[in-house]
């Protein structure tokens, strides 16, 4: 499933980065620590809905809906 | 003086460090500070050179390198504060900086700045450092803050583990800067090697991609430092690398022609293995960080500061709450802004232009000065100061300090997330936010502030627009013009809240702006998609209060007063010299102003406001002073003015007396308040983004497009205005 779908206070994996997003990305997304088996889960949301905060690795990352739709994970149990 | 035992102690490594502030000269080493952004590389930087590089709790403070030096035991060291980097294998301007540095700057120590409570990403750059460099000593700094998170590190494990010298520090308490010194003295002089280490555990053919590279390469010249690191950006196809490597920058032996089998090489591993490449090689630094980490480091993830940071978001940026509370931040900064330089700015009048100002016109009188010269000196230069002291420190003294504050605290992030939605649908970057933010202290270092911004079209936009953040120099204009003609409408208890909200409107009015002109650009000049973007919310940091106070003053208040002053006393000396020269019957000023006259009613202004424009361009702060002189010398009379070209000292009531007299209305006072938000950026900010942009045309947008709304909106109002009366 997508990271965009998770849902506050459920806890994700993380898979992979989609293909097919430019390079650019698919670096800045593996330097912050998205990377097969990290955890992941929403810290919170902003006023407008988007974007959100998640908290990977013990830090907290603001993603746009569009880049977080880019992000694979599956729910953990 | 006698010292303490502590001092003259031989342990006391601090006793032996001289800081030397940014002296240049010969260095014996170099050292260069690097880190991920918001880990206290600055804080750490100013603790050793004694110098005041800018710091701030949030990701991108510092986006350019400084240099500075000291002195420890015999040596002597250079060292550079680089730019915050997630990692090296980005390409981001900032990041590139920091890169760069670190792989051609060749420092003899690398020092590498983690954040303690969050090793598991931190130590993922220390790995890759690490690749480039043997000589590396890591900085675990905000251990106070690990702590209070409940993060147990066993050092010396951690340091047995990385092979390099691990320090715990709190930079902003001087705590463990000398260890540091000493690991930094011990690696540089080479009485400690540290371990040469490569990242393990890149699988199958991705390892035999980068040996198989790195083998060519060693084979055109065997002494090549990293190689390996060097094969990884090849097949990464980084051009940077490639460039060097072609142009020798990084070995004479290698050269455009035998390098080319090897980058066909690189590039055929790329094509094979796509971004299975790079998930590997991240994977792989991950999962030595998280081994390291995992038999290294506690942690206690139900403390309470961890849920007291939730907490807190989930107010600042909830759906209820978050605009609200930015307003109110905005508004509440502003009104004491208003309410505290009142008293002040009347104290530093009366001191500097009842007291001071007659005395040096009597001195100058007893030294037989002719009337040009003490005219020119002390009715022109002096009072220009003078008046910009007055009108200037006070505000800057109350804004400055109550800003650090809500910076080092950690809100500004906040600012940007709360409002990235809004910025996304105008096209431009969520870290606009920032920028925007820091524009309201000074638009020449919001310009600056853009480089965080990496996409060339959403950092044109971010320069274009940091105009409409009300910059501090524009803000007694306001100020005083919303106290005359806002809150002289209301009774005299109303009147600070109804003027604090009338220039809290014209701020909003200066966002709004921001975010239509931003939108504009994106549909027209700028065509584009809004672009990736991620944002780290640091932790709340409880700032310390009275040193954020002292420094915000001393550092940036003085600084900001003293460009001030250093554009008002020439002003001051073309105000004088424009209304003492006459030609025909009339002055200089004169004729301008009755020439300007017809085009500043027109836009419900006039030509004295227009012709403070033309001489303020240099300075906003010199604006209402110089409005007052200029309109005290029009009405000609000299039981208000001292003369011609002359500012006088006057209560708000007198100046309201006064520019009434001289025909101001209330359609005046708000056009002058659009207008000073709406008109060209001042010189330095000009300069600042022709040096960003590098472009004319751009440079050239970004001032005139301002002063185009501001003629449109004048016009428009005052058009309105008189239907209406
Ligand atoms: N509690 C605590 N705060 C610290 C410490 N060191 C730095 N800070 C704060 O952390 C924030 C970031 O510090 P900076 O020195 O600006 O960080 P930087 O690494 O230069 O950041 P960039 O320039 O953005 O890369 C500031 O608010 C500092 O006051 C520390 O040891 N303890
Ligand atoms: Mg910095």
């Amino acid at each position: 499933m997508k990271l965009s779908n998770l849902a506050i206070g459920e806890k994700a994996i993380i898979q992979g980065i989609e293909r097919g997003c430019p390079a650019e990305v698919h670096q800045r997304f593996l330097d912050l620590g998205f990377v097969h088996g990290a955890e992941i889960h929403i810290h919170n949301i902003s006023p407008l809905k988007d974007p959100v905060a998640y908290s990977i690795y013990n830090t907290i990352i603001s993603l746009r809906r569009e880049d977080a739709e880019r992000v694979l994970v599956t729910l953990a149990n | 003086m006698a010292k303490s035992a502590c001092e003259i102690c031989d342990l006391n490594a601090s006793a032996e460090l001289k800081k030397l502030g940014d002296i240049s000269g010969k260095f014996d080493y170099t050292i260069a500070l690097a880190g991920n952004p918001n880990t206290g590389k600055s804080t750490i930087f100013n603790a050793l050179t004694g110098l005041k590089q800018h710091t701030g709790n949030w990701p991108g403070k510092t986006v350019t390198r400084a240099e500075g030096s000291f002195q420890f035991k015999d040596s002597k060291y250079k060292i550079i504060d680089l730019p915050g980097t997630y990692s090296l294998m980005s390409t981001s301007e900032d990041e590139e900086v920091a890169r760069d540095f670190i792989l051609f700057g060749r420092p003899d120590v690398t020092v590498v700045v983690v954040d303690s409570g969050r090793l598991e990403r931190h130590l993922s750059l220390v790995v890759q450092i690490q690749e480039i460099t043997n000589k590396v000593v890591v900085c675990l700094n905000l251990m106070d803050e690990a702590k209070r998170h409940g993060v147990e590190i066993d050092v010396r494990g951690l340091s047995r583990d990385l092979g390099v010298p691990v320090i715990p520090t709190s930079a902003r308490n001087k705590e463990g800067i000398s260890d540091l010194l000493v690991a930094i003295d011990q690696v540089a002089t080479g009485k400690y090697i540290p371990e040469h280490k490569t990242i393990s555990g890149i699988s199958g053919e991705s390892r035999e991609a980068v040996q198989m590279v790195a083998d060519k390469l060693l084979s055109i010249d065997a002494d090549l430092p990293s190689p390996s690191w060097l094969a990884m950006r090849l097949i990464q196809q980084d051009s940077n690398i490639q460039t060097a490597l072609v142009n020798q920058t990084l070995s004479a032996k290698v050269d455009s022609e035998n390098i080319k089998e090897t980058i066909d090489l690189a590039n055929h591993y790329h094509e094979k293995l796509g971004f299975d490449y790079s998930d590997n090689v991240a994977g792989a630094i991950f999962a030595q960080v998280s081994k390291t980490v995992k038999s290294t480091v506690k942690t206690d993830t139900n403390q309470r500061a961890f849920r007291v940071d939730r907490m807190i978001d989930n107010v600042v940026t909830s759906k209820r709450f978050g605009f609200p509370i930015m307003l109110l931040m905005l508004g509440g900064i502003l009104w004491l802004t208003i309410i505290g330089s009142n008293y002040p700015s009347s104290a530093l009048s009366y001191l500097l232009l009842e007291e001071l100002y007659p005395l040096l016109k009597g001195g100058a009188d007893s030294l037989n000065f002719p009337w040009w010269l003490s005219g020119f000196l002390i009715d022109g230069v002096y009072l220009a100061t003078a008046w910009v002291i007055a009108v200037m420190l006070p505000p800057m003294a109350i804004f400055f300090p109550l800003f650090t504050l809500l910076e080092d605290f950690g809100y500004l992030p906040r600012v940007a997330f709360n409002l990235d939605r809004l910025f996304k649908g105008a096209g431009a970057h969520g870290k606009q936010a920032l920028t925007m933010s820091m524009g309201f202290g000074c638009n020449a270092a919001g310009v600056v502030a853009t480089r965080i911004i990496n996409s060339p079209r959403e950092k044109l936009i971010a320069i274009i627009t940091n105009n409409f953040s009300l910059c501090n120099g524009r803000w007694p204009t306001q100020i005083l013009m919303a106290s005359i003609f806002i809150g002289a409408l209301v009774p005299s208890y109303l009147s600070h809240t109804v003027s604090t909200l009338a220039v809290v409107g014209i701020v909003v009015l200066g966002i709004g702006f921001t975010f239509f002109t931003s939108w504009m650009l994106s549909k027209t000049m700028l065509k584009g998609q809004a672009s990736f973007f991620t944002l780290e919310l640091p932790p709340y940091r409880p700032p310390r209060i009275l040193q954020t106070i002292y420094t915000s003053l001393i550092d940036r208040t003085l600084i900001v007063l003293w460009r001030a002053i250093v554009f008002a006393a020439p002003a001051g000396a073309i105000i004088w010299l424009i209304c003492n020269i006459s030609i025909g019957d009339k002055s200089i000023a004169l004729w301008t102003i009755h020439g300007l006259d017809p085009i500043g009613l027109f836009l419900g202004l006039n030509g004295v406001i227009l012709l403070a424009y033309i001489v303020a361009i240099p300075a906003n702060e010199i604006v209402i002073p110089t409005v007052l002189m200029l309109t005290a010398m029009v009405l000609g009379d000299a039981s208000i003015g001292e003369g011609a070209g002359v500012m006088f000292e006057v209560s708000d009531g007198e100046i309201a007396n006064i520019l009434h007299m001289a025909g101001w209305t209330t359609l005046t006072g708000i056009n002058l308040m659009l207008f000073s938000l709406l008109h060209n950026p001042c010189s330095t900010t000009i300069y600042t983004i022709y040096k960003e942009t590098n472009s004319a045309k751009w440079t050239a947008v970004a001032s005139l497009l301002p002063i185009l709304f501001g003629v449109i909106v004048c016009f428009v109002v005052a058009q309105i205005w008189y239907l209406l009366t």
